[in-house]
C-alpha cells in the first residue's frame, strides 16, 4: 500500500511539481537561517555564520536535484521539462508550427472524414449477422425484367434445404390518422421472421410474434415516432388508422434500421397462408454449405413446380439493399474520395515543406546546442518533443475537425444516400487512428531531421551550415521546391475538377425543364381492373377524380394524361432520306389542356383541339429536329408502326428528371382518347399544394381508382440537385484549402528563403542591384516552381477532367475557359504570396545588413 | 582531514529513513534542522552527512504516508516545516525495527564467525 501510494505521490509531483518546489525552496531557505542563529549563538561573525552554515547545509542545488528526483520520476520530470521548453520555444516562433498544425489537422480531419463516409456507405458490409449469405431473390424473365414471387413459392422455398430462412416483404405507401392530420409513408408488409434474420431490435416494446401473421399489429420507426407521435412512449398499446384500418402499435424500431426501402417508416406482418397474400420480394439466408449458383438453381426448380407462370424465368439474387446505385452516385463517390486523397498529399507535403524551410535554422541552432556540451540523445529527445506537440496539436485539431465533417455529412448529404447503406455513420476509429499515426509519424521524422543531421559525429557539412550567411545546401533546397512544385500541381488539378463541378451544377440548376415546375403535383392513379372495365367507365371516374381534386384547397388546374409507352426505332420521318429514329422516344397521351397546366413552351403550330382526330401529334424540340433535319416540320406526317401522324405543333420537351441532364429527351405527344388503367392526374396549385395525405385521404374515385404516387416536381427537382450540389460545393472546398496551403505554404517558403538571403541581397544592392531587380529575383524563383507546377497539375487535371465527362452537364472537359480562369487564379494567388516576400528583399538595406555581419 | 573523517560513520542504505521516523517518534514533531540537531546530539561519532541530506528521507517517509509535514512558527518566530509520524507511520516502526533488527543480527553473526 505504502509502495502504490509512493508511486501516486511520483507521478503527481512528476505531473505538477509547482507546489514541492515552492515549499523545499522555503524549506531549506529556513533551514539555513536556523544554522545562521546557532552559529551567532556561538560567537561567530555574521558573514561567518553564513558561510558555516551554507557548509554544514550542503550545495543548495543539489540538495534541490536531489529531492526532485527522490519526490517526482527522473524521465517523467525530464519529459515535462522537454515539453516545457518545447512550448515556449513553439511560443516564441508560433507561425510556422502553428500553419502546420492547421494543415495537418485538415489532413487528419479530411481524410478520415471521407474514408468513415466512404466506408459507412459503400465498403462496410451490411450490420445484419452473416451478411454475406443474405440477398434478395427475383425471378427473371428472358427479356430481362424481373419480378417478385407470390407467397405459395416463399413457402415452397422455405421447405428447401438450400435455404436457413426465407421471409418475404412487399411495401407501397399509406395514410396514417395522426393528431396533426392524415400523413402519407412508405410501409411494409413483412413475413414475421424477418426482423429476426436480419437480428433487427426495437428500441421499445416488441416485434411479431411468430403465429402473429396477419394480426392488426404495426411496428413503426423511431423516425415516425417522434414525427407523427411526439416520441410518446404511451404509443404502445395504442390503436392507430393505417388506411383506414386500426393497428396496433406494438414496437418502434431504431432510427438506423430502414428496410426493405431507406424511407420505410412502419412494419405491418404478413400472413403467407392467407388466400389473398400479395406477390413480395423474397429475402433470403442462404443454407452455409450451399454455393449460391445451387440455390438459385434449385430456387428456379421450385418456381417452376409451385408456379407455372414462372415456366420460362430464372432465379437471380440481388443484395437486399442499397444494390442501387444511380450513375452519379457510382462515378462522383470515388471522384471526390480521389480528390481528398489529392489534398491530404498537397496538405501533408506543406507540413513537410515548412519544417524543412525552418531546417537550416535549427541545425545551426542545434550545432551550438552541441558546442555548448548538449548530449545527442538530449538533444534528439527535444527535437522529438517538439515534432510530437505539433504532431499532438494537428491531430486533436484532425480529430475534432472529422467529427465536424462526418456530423456535417450525416446531417446535409442527401438521406436516401446515407440511408440505402443501413450502416450508421460513426466517425471510423480505424481511420482516425491510421491517420493520426501517419500526421504523428511525419511531423516528428520532420522535427527529428534537423537534431539529427546537427548532431552528426562527422559535422563538417554542420559547421558549414552554421558559419554560412547563404542559402540553403542543394539537397535541402530541392527537397522544398520539389514539395511546393508539387502542391502547384494538384491545387490545379483540384480547382480544375472544382471548377468543372460547379459549372456543371449552374448549368443543371439553370436548366430550362420546358415547363413550370411550382405548384405541380402528379398523381399517378390505378384504375381498378374489375370493376372499371370499359373506356367509359374509366372516363366517368376520371372525371369525378378531376371535380374531387379540383374541390381540394388550393387546387386550380387539372390535366389527365398517361404514357402511351416507349417507342424504339419505329418512328419515322416521311422524308424518306431520313432513317428511323434508333433512341427511345416517349409516347404520352394528354389533355387539349396539358401544355396550359405545365405552362410549356410551345415553339410553333398549336396545342390539341377538341375536335382533333386520334392522327394529331405535337413533338418535342429535339425529336422534330431528328424527323426533319433540315425542313419545317409543322403540317407534316410521322409514320409510326402502320399510322401516319399529322403534327400540329413543336413543344419544348419537358425534362421530368435532372440526374442524367445531358440524356437527349425525344417526346411524342397524342390526343388523349380515354384514361387507361394507370393514368396520371396533374395538378397546379397557387400558393400551397395539398399534402400527400390529403390527397390519398381525400380523393378516391368512388372507391374505384386507389392513388399509386404523388410527385411533388418542385421537390422532385430540389432533390435532383442535391448531388451535383453537394459535388460542386466539396469539390470547390477541397480546391479551396489546396489553393490556401499553396498560398502559404509558397508564401512561408519564399519568406524564410529572403530571410536566409539577406546577406546576398544585401551584396547585390551594395554592386548597384536595383529594389526591382532583387524582388525580380524572388518573382523569378516563384514564376519557376508555378510553371513547373502547372505543367505536371495539367498532366493529372486532364485524368480528372476525362473521369469528371459523364457527370458534367453542359460544358466540355477541356473547356478552355475554365482552364484559363484556373490558371490565372493560380498565377493570382501565386503572385499575392510572393509578393510580401519579394517586397522584403526589395528593401534589404546594405548598410544594415553590413553593421549585422560586422 | 583524513584524522577528522576516520571517525564519522557512513549511513547504511536505508537506515537514515529509520532513524529519523524513530527520531519523529520518540522527540515528537521536529523541523529538520531540530531533527538534524538531534541525530548530531545523540550520536557518538558524528554524522557523515550534510544536514541537507535529511530532505530526500523526509520526502520518502512523507510519501510512504508515515510522517506528515506541517508548516509553523518556531520559538525563535521563523516559518519551519515540522514533521510528526502518523499512525502507519509508528505501525512502520515497529516493523522497520523489526527488519533492521534481523539485519543487524546477520551482521553481527558473519562478523563474529569471520572473526
Amino acid at each position: 500500500m505504502a509502495t502504490l501510494r509512493r508511486l501516486w505521490q511520483r507521478l503527481r509531483h512528476a505531473a505538477s511539481p509547482g507546489g514541492a518546489e515552492v515549499d523545499i525552496q522555503r524549506e531549506l531557505a529556513a533551514h539555513r537561517l536556523m544554522l545562521e542563529d546557532e552559529f551567532r549563538q556561538r560567537g561567530k561573525s555574521d558573514a561567518e555564520a553564513r558561510m558555516m552554515a551554507a557548509r554544514r547545509l550542503g550545495g543548495l542545488e543539489q540538495i534541490k536535484v536531489h529531492h526532485r528526483e527522490t519526490r517526482s520520476i527522473r524521465v517523467l520530470d525530464e519529459l515535462r521539462i522537454d515539453v516545457t521548453f518545447a512550448w515556449r520555444r513553439l511560443r516564441a516562433w508560433p507561425g510556422v508550427p502553428a500553419l502546420a498544425i492547421a494543415m495537418l489537422a485538415t489532413a487528419v480531419g479530411l481524410s478520415t472524414a471521407s474514408f468513415t463516409v466512404v466506408d459507412g456507405l459503400f465498403l462496410r458490409p451490411l450490420p445484419f449477422p452473416h451478411a454475406d449469405r443474405l440477398a434478395s431473390v427475383w425471378m427473371r424473365t428472358k427479356t430481362g425484367g424481373r419480378r417478385t414471387v407470390s407467397a405459395a413459392v416463399v413457402r415452397a422455398w422455405r421447405a428447401s434445404t438450400a435455404f436457413d430462412n426465407v421471409e418475404g416483404a412487399e411495401s407501397g405507401p399509406s395514410v396514417i390518422d395522426t393528431a396533426s392530420g392524415p400523413l402519407a409513408r412508405r410501409g411494409a408488409n413483412v413475413t414475421p421472421g424477418l426482423f429476426d434474420m436480419l437480428g433487427a431490435r426495437p428500441i421499445a416494446g416488441r416485434l411479431f410474434a411468430p403465429d402473429a401473421a396477419g394480426r392488426q399489429e404495426v411496428v413503426i420507426s423511431e423516425e415516425l415516432w417522434r414525427a407523427a407521435f411526439g416520441a410518446d412512449r404511451s404509443i404502445l398499446g395504442r390503436a392507430v388508422r393505417f388506411d383506414d384500418t386500426g393497428m396496433t402499435v406494438v414496437g418502434i424500431m431504431p432510427a438506423t434500421f430502414h428496410f426493405p426501402a431507406w424511407d420505410t417508416s412502419f412494419w405491418s406482418s404478413v400472413d403467407l397462408n392467407a388466400p389473398d397474400a400479395a406477390r413480395m420480394v423474397a429475402y433470403v439466408k442462404r443454407a452455409p454449405h450451399v454455393p449460391e449458383s445451387d440455390a438459385l438453381r434449385v430456387a428456379a426448380d421450385v418456381a417452376h413446380t409451385i408456379d407455372p407462370s414462372t415456366a420460362a424465368e430464372y432465379a437471380t439474387r440481388s443484395p437486399i439493399i442499397g444494390g442501387y446505385f444511380d450513375k452519379y452516385r457510382r462515378q462522383a463517390v470515388p471522384i471526390l474520395a480521389g480528390a481528398v486523397v489529392l489534398v491530404g498529399s498537397a496538405l501533408s507535403a506543406n507540413v513537410v515543406c515548412l519544417l524543412l524551410t525552418r531546417l537550416r535554422a535549427r541545425r545551426r541552432e542545434f550545432a551550438m546546442c552541441v558546442a555548448l556540451g548538449a548530449s545527442r540523445g538530449r538533444l534528439i529527445r527535444q527535437a522529438v518533443v517538439e515534432g510530437a506537440l505539433v504532431g499532438l496539436g494537428g491531430v486533436v485539431g484532425g480529430i475534432a475537425l472529422a467529427w465536424g465533417l462526418v456530423s456535417l455529412a450525416a446531417a446535409f448529404l442527401p438521406r436516401e444516400f446515407i440511408e440505402n447503406s443501413l450502416n450508421p455513420l460513426d466517425l471510423d476509429l480505424r481511420a482516425l487512428v491510421a491517420a493520426v499515426l501517419a500526421g504523428l509519424f511525419a511531423t516528428i521524422c520532420a522535427a527529428l531531421a534537423p537534431a539529427w543531421l546537427a548532431t552528426r559525429v562527422d559535422g563538417k557539412s554542420n559547421a558549414r551550415a552554421s558559419e554560412r550567411q547563404g542559402t540553403h545546401t542543394t539537397g535541402e533546397r530541392l527537397a522544398v521546391r520539389a514539395l511546393l512544385v508539387l502542391q502547384v500541381s494538384l491545387s490545379c488539378a483540384l480547382l480544375i475538377g472544382a471548377m468543372l463541378l460547379v459549372r456543371s451544377f449552374v448549368n443543371v440548376s439553370r436548366l430550362d425543364r420546358g415547363f413550370d415546375p411550382g405548384g405541380l403535383v402528379e398523381l399517378t392513379w390505378s384504375f381498378d381492373g374489375t370493376t372499371v372495365t370499359t373506356r367509359e367507365a374509366r372516363t366517368v371516374v376520371a372525371a369525378r377524380l378531376r371535380e374531387e381534386v379540383l374541390s381540394l384547397p388550393g387546387v386550380r388546374e387539372a390535366t389527365w394524361s398517361r404514357s402511351a409507352g416507349i417507342v424504339f426505332g419505329d418512328i419515322k420521318s416521311d422524308l424518306p432520306a431520313v432513317p428511323p429514329v434508333a433512341t427511345p422516344v416517349q409516347v404520352t397521351a394528354i389533355e387539349p389542356t396539358y401544355f396550359d397546366v405545365y405552362r410549356s413552351t410551345l415553339v410553333i403550330g398549336r396545342s390539341f383541339r377538341a375536335d382533333d382526330g386520334p392522327d394529331a401529334a405535337i413533338v418535342g424540340e429535339s425529336l422534330a429536329a431528328k424527323l426533319w433535319p433540315d425542313a419545317q416540320a409543322l403540317g407534316r406526317a410521322i409514320i409510326w408502326s402502320n399510322r401516319i401522324l399529322r403534327v400540329v405543333g413543336i413543344v419544348r420537351e419537358p425534362r421530368q428528371s435532372l440526374v442524367d441532364a445531358d440524356r437527349e429527351n425525344l417526346d411524342l405527344f397524342t390526343p388523349l382518347d380515354g384514361p387507361g388503367r394507370y393514368p396520371v392526374l396533374t395538378a397546379r396549385c397557387g400558393n400551397a399544394c395539398p399534402s400527400e395525405g390529403t390527397f390519398r385521404r381525400g380523393l378516391h374515385g368512388g372507391a374505384q381508382g386507389g392513388l399509386v404516387d404523388a410527385r411533388y416536381l418542385e421537390a422532385e427537382f430540389a432533390r435532383d440537385l442535391e448531388q451535383p450540389r453537394a459535388s460542386a460545393s466539396l469539390a470547390a472546398t477541397f480546391a479551396a484549402i489546396a489553393l490556401a496551403a499553396t498560398a502559404f505554404g509558397l508564401f512561408g517558403s519564399l519568406a524564410y528563403s529572403v530571410q536566409e538571403r539577406r546577406r546576398e541581397f544585401g551584396v547585390r544592392a551594395a554592386l548597384g542591384a536595383t529594389p526591382s531587380a532583387i524582388a525580380g529575383v524572388v518573382y523569378r524563383e516563384a514564376a519557376i516552381l508555378t510553371g513547373v507546377g502547372l505543367a505536371g497539375g495539367t498532366i493529372v487535371a486532364a485524368f480528372i477532367a476525362r473521369s469528371l465527362k459523364t457527370i458534367i452537364f453542359g460544358i466540355q472537359p477541356f473547356d478552355p475557359a475554365t482552364w484559363s480562369a484556373v490558371v490565372g487564379t493560380l498565377v493570382l494567388t501565386i503572385a499575392l504570396a510572393t509578393w510580401r516576400p519579394a517586397r522584403l528583399a526589395a528593401r534589404t538595406d546594405p548598410a544594415m545588413q553590413l553593421r549585422e555581419d560586422g | 582531514m583524513p584524522s577528522k573523517t576516520r571517525h564519522k560513520v557512513e549511513l547504511l542504505q536505508g537506515a537514515l529513513d529509520l532513524i529519523v521516523l524513530q527520531a519523529l517518534a520518540s522527540m515528537g514533531p521536529l523541523h529538520a534542522y531540530g531533527l538534524a540537531s538531534r541525530l548530531e546530539q545523540v550520536a557518538d561519532h558524528p554524522l557523515s552527512l550534510n544536514q541537507g541530506t535529511l530532505y530526500p528521507a523526509l520526502v520518502r517517509l512523507e510519501q510512504k504516508g508515515w510522517i506528515k509535514g506541517e508548516w509553523r512558527t518556531t520559538e525563535n518566530n521563523r516559518e519551519a516545516k515540522y514533521y510528526a509520524t502518523t499512525k502507519s507511520g509508528t505501525k512502520a516502526i515497529a516493523e522497520q525495527s523489526e527488519r533492521w533488527y534481523r539485519l543487524a543480527g546477520l551482521v553481527d553473526k558473519l562478523f563474529l564467525r569471520e572473526g
